[in-house]
């Protein structure tokens, strides 16, 4: 989904759990949470806050 | 001693009549919900402000000669609400609609409320002091397409004495789509269609988007010529927009034109909100319609979404975005996104609830160009 960065909530090497909302992003004016599927490491963070991104863009990558 | 008594007859205290009092407090019960609740604020604050105004005893703003009335030359015209359609098409990007387009059926699908409150209305006039013509009928049942600018055309066109009435019941329900849909859209969904994700959307070329107006036009110069003007002034935005090489019109058409539009707009609405013609029975009739045809287009969105899904198993849509075929843009897909998530936090349904959501704007101007060349 196209949009941009609002908050970026973890950092890179930060330890998370299954459903943690990791980036807020918004568009279409909504604010919407992205949730990690899995728990992991994150590895790195693609994005800056107030970048604008595509669909089908890398957000973050977790280990 | 006379000229105290002449003082005083030209004072509003003393040609205030009761019904202006009631109008004015309606008014400023919209500045209310405007301010305070932020519903569809920018446009009952003018509305609101525009009622107070045109009911100062005496002062005549919306009578023959005054200022609203002037204004409201824009409506009756039909020019006012033309412009601001012109202004959503140039917010409209078809793009998630062009890139799913089987979603044009849920857009279409959720004018089946227009259609409903039609007979509704008509019903209506077996109770005791409803008086709906089928004309006043079709004007009401618009509000069924969640569109705004299309209710207000339409009334225009076909029950001028209700517009007032109208558009505030369209405004009002707009803002309370996050309240309506909710329920109806649950009761009618289970919780594994809920959980239904959805293929990542193609991306769709300039060039398609660039056509897309056009056909449009086309399709309806030669079906339905009667929503020529609303669904032509809209492409003419769409065009603007996506074409690229006109940026500043773009740009204009999206935000100071259609500010400046909505301002006289809704204070042109408002100068439709005198007692004579608001302080009826047939207002609470509107008002109940305009609910009804609201949960009934959500309802036919919904119950689209999934017949398509049992006719095409394999490539499901989640139902929940059939909803968001009531225009209403761009709340009903933020509505659909958050129901969504309600059951599944990782599934964005927010740009594939747009398709729907723009299907409808169309599919609402198509409605008013059906009622209009029925009854003219």
């Amino acid at each position: 989904m196209a949009g941009h960065i609002l908050r970026i909530n973890v950092a890179p090497g930060q330890h998370v759990e299954p459903n943690t909302v990791v980036i807020v992003m918004e568009a279409m004016k909504m604010e919407t949470e992205i949730r990690t599927r899995a728990g992991g490491i994150v590895a790195s963070i693609a994005v800056k806050v107030g970048e604008t991104v595509a669909s089908q863009d890398d957000l973050l990558v977790l280990e | 001693m006379d000229g105290l008594i002449q003082l005083w007859a030209s004072t509003g205290l003393s040609n205030f009549q009761a019904d202006q009092a009631v109008m004015m407090a309606v008014g400023f019960g919209l500045l209310y919900l405007a301010i305070k609740k932020e519903f569809e604020p920018l446009l009952l604050l003018p509305i609101g402000f525009g009622a107070v105004l045109s009911n100062i005893p005496t002062a005549g703003i919306a009578e023959e000669g005054g200022l609203l009335s002037y204004l409201y030359l824009g409506i009756k015209s039909g020019i006012f609400p033309l412009l601001i359609f012109m202004g959503v098409g140039a917010m409209t990007d078809f793009g998630p609609m062009l890139a799913n387009p089987k979603t044009l059926l849920l857009g279409a699908a959720a004018q089946f409320g227009i259609f409903g409150t039609l007979f509704g209305a008509l019903a209506l006039n077996l109770i005791p002091g409803m008086n709906f013509t089928f004309k006043d009928a079709a004007a009401i049942a618009i509000i069924g397409g969640a569109d705004g600018p299309t209710s207000i055309y339409v009334a225009s066109k076909l029950a001028p004495e209700l517009l007032g009435a109208i558009a505030v019941a369209a405004y009002s329900y707009m803002a309370l789509v996050p309240l309506i849909q909710p329920p109806i859209m649950r009761a009618l969904t289970t919780e594994e269609e809920r959980l239904i994700e959805m293929a990542q959307l193609r991306h769709v070329s300039r060039l398609e988007k660039i056509i897309f107006p056009g056909i449009l036009l086309v399709l309806t110069a030669m079906l339905l010529p009667s929503a020529a003007p609303l669904i032509g002034m809209f492409c003419l935005g769409n065009l603007i927009r996506e074409c690229g090489v006109v940026d500043r019109l773009s740009k204009t058409a999206q935000n100071e034109m259609i500010n400046v539009v909505t301002i006289f707009l809704g204070l042109a609405v408002g100068s439709k909100l005198s007692a004579d013609q608001f302080l009826r029975t047939e207002t609470l009739g509107i008002l109940v319609l305009g609910a009804l045809a609201f949960s009934f287009g959500t309802a036919s969105g919904v119950l689209m979404a999934k017949l398509m899904n049992v006719i095409s198993p394999e490539n499901k849509v989640n139902p929940l975005i059939g909803a968001a075929g009531v225009s209403a843009v761009p709340m009903s897909a933020r509505v659909a996104n958050k129901v969504g998530q309600e059951s599944n936090p990782h599934n964005f349904l927010l740009m594939h609830a747009m398709g729907p959501n723009v299907a409808g704007v169309i599919g609402s101007a198509v409605a008013a160009g059906v009622l209009l060349a029925l009854v003219q």
